[in-house]
């Protein structure tokens, strides 16, 4: 559970050091990747009005 | 990280969400762009009925067409009828329509309450599912119906259009609403649902304020509402090539009947409605009542099966004489 906190943590910019075993570092460009793959699932969730009420579309 | 190196990742991240636009570019499909398709599919209509989620529902074409005085020559109807949608997105429709088959000879529009005369939002979170559609098909005439003369509508709803990740964000949307709706199920009784959602949502949706309603209709008539701008230019478009076109006042439930158009208000709007489309060339049918029982409805706004096979012979005995001077 810890190793998983870390990882989330270093994840979100919190820890500046990988847990143990963890390959991605600093300066690999996979980076890139993974804040496309953010900001995809920001534009997919947030915004959406809470007055939905037609689902056919 | 380096500078060089954050310059780097960030270009990597730009290419991910290009990649998304242009996923969602190829592969989102909508129920806009399936009426368009099913239109262009058809080989010929005769009949074009528009309006929301009511028409939808409510006009099925085959039974429209069957009850036909002269079954050989049955006009061909398509029923273009858009969940959830505003005249502005009806008007885009019955244009592309009307480009592709020339030979339309009829328009039968459904509205319901105030809609023809009530303009209505088309802010970001206004213009949400099928009526995102305007950000994709023709956002420069919706925006022009929309916020008429304005030159940052048009762009906003251009570049909007231009970004699939911003156009099709309703389809996104549309798969983690269900998936909430599918979460808030857990340990709870169904909930009931039709074609378009939960039930109860649009029990809701069809209560309306009595007072506000009233308001509403009296505020039409005092400053002799015109049509919205998208109701003028459908009527426009289609006198001048010659349609015919009819607006239906569509059946509402024996409750919004007792509560709303049993009132004067309600009277004095319709006939002022009447006059003004007597004035500008088009007919008024009032079909509020013509389907009596709610068994008939699926929710509070909705027709079921049952009901849209009686209102769609209904109108068939109403337009074979409205149509016949036609030929058709």
């Amino acid at each position: 559970m810890d190793w998983i906190k870390h990882l989330l943590e270093y994840l979100g910019g919190e820890k500046d050091i990988p847990p143990a075993g963890f390959p991605l570092t600093l300066n690999s460009y996979w980076w890139g990747i993974w804040w496309g793959l953010l900001a995809c699932a920001i534009l997919i969730f947030c915004g959406q009005s809470s007055k939905f009420i037609y689902i056919d579309f | 990280m380096t500078i060089r190196r954050f310059f780097a990742c960030l270009a990597v991240t730009l290419g991910v969400i290009a990649a998304f636009n242009i996923f969602l570019a190829l592969k989102v499909d909508s129920v806009p762009k399936s009426i368009q398709r099913k239109m262009k599919a058809m080989p010929r209509i005769d009949i074009l009925f528009l309006g929301n989620s009511l028409m939808q529902s409510g006009l099925d074409p085959a039974e429209f067409t069957a009850g036909w005085i002269n079954p050989e020559k049955a006009p061909l109807a398509f029923n273009a009828g858009l969940g959830s949608s505003s005249p502005v997105e009806h008007y885009v429709l019955a244009h592309q329509s009307i480009e592709h088959h020339p030979e339309i000879s009829c328009l039968i529009y459904g509205f319901r309450d105030f809609q023809l005369t009530e303009p209505e939002g088309y802010s970001w979170k206004e213009l949400e599912g099928n009526r995102s559609m305007a950000y994709s098909m023709e956002p420069s005439v919706s925006a022009s119906l929309y916020a008429p003369g304005s030159a940052w509508e048009e762009w906003r709803f251009r570049l909007i259009g231009a970004l699939p990740a911003l156009r099709e964000h309703s389809q996104l949307w549309k798969y983690v609403e269900l998936m909430r709706r599918d979460l808030q199920q857990i340990g709870m009784p169904k909930a009931k649902t039709n074609e378009f959602g939960r039930v109860a949502d649009f029990q809701k949706v069809a209560e309306t304020d009595l007072a506000q309603f009233q308001r509403a209709g009296e505020m039409a008539i005092a400053r002799s509402a015109p049509f919205v701008p998208a109701i003028e230019k459908l009527i426009k478009m289609a006198l001048e090539k010659k349609i015919r076109v009819i607006f239906v006042e569509m059946p509402v439930t024996a409750e919004h009947r007792g509560r709303y158009y049993a009132t004067g208000t309600w009277q004095r709007y319709q006939a002022y409605l009447k006059n003004k489309m007597s004035a500008s060339g088009v007919t008024y049918v009032a079909a509020g009542d013509w389907v009596p029982e709610d068994a008939d409805f699926s929710d509070g706004l909705h027709l079921n099966s049952t009901g849209a096979d009686l209102f769609s012979r209904k109108m068939t005995t109403a337009l074979t004489k409205e149509l016949k001077p036609k030929g058709l």
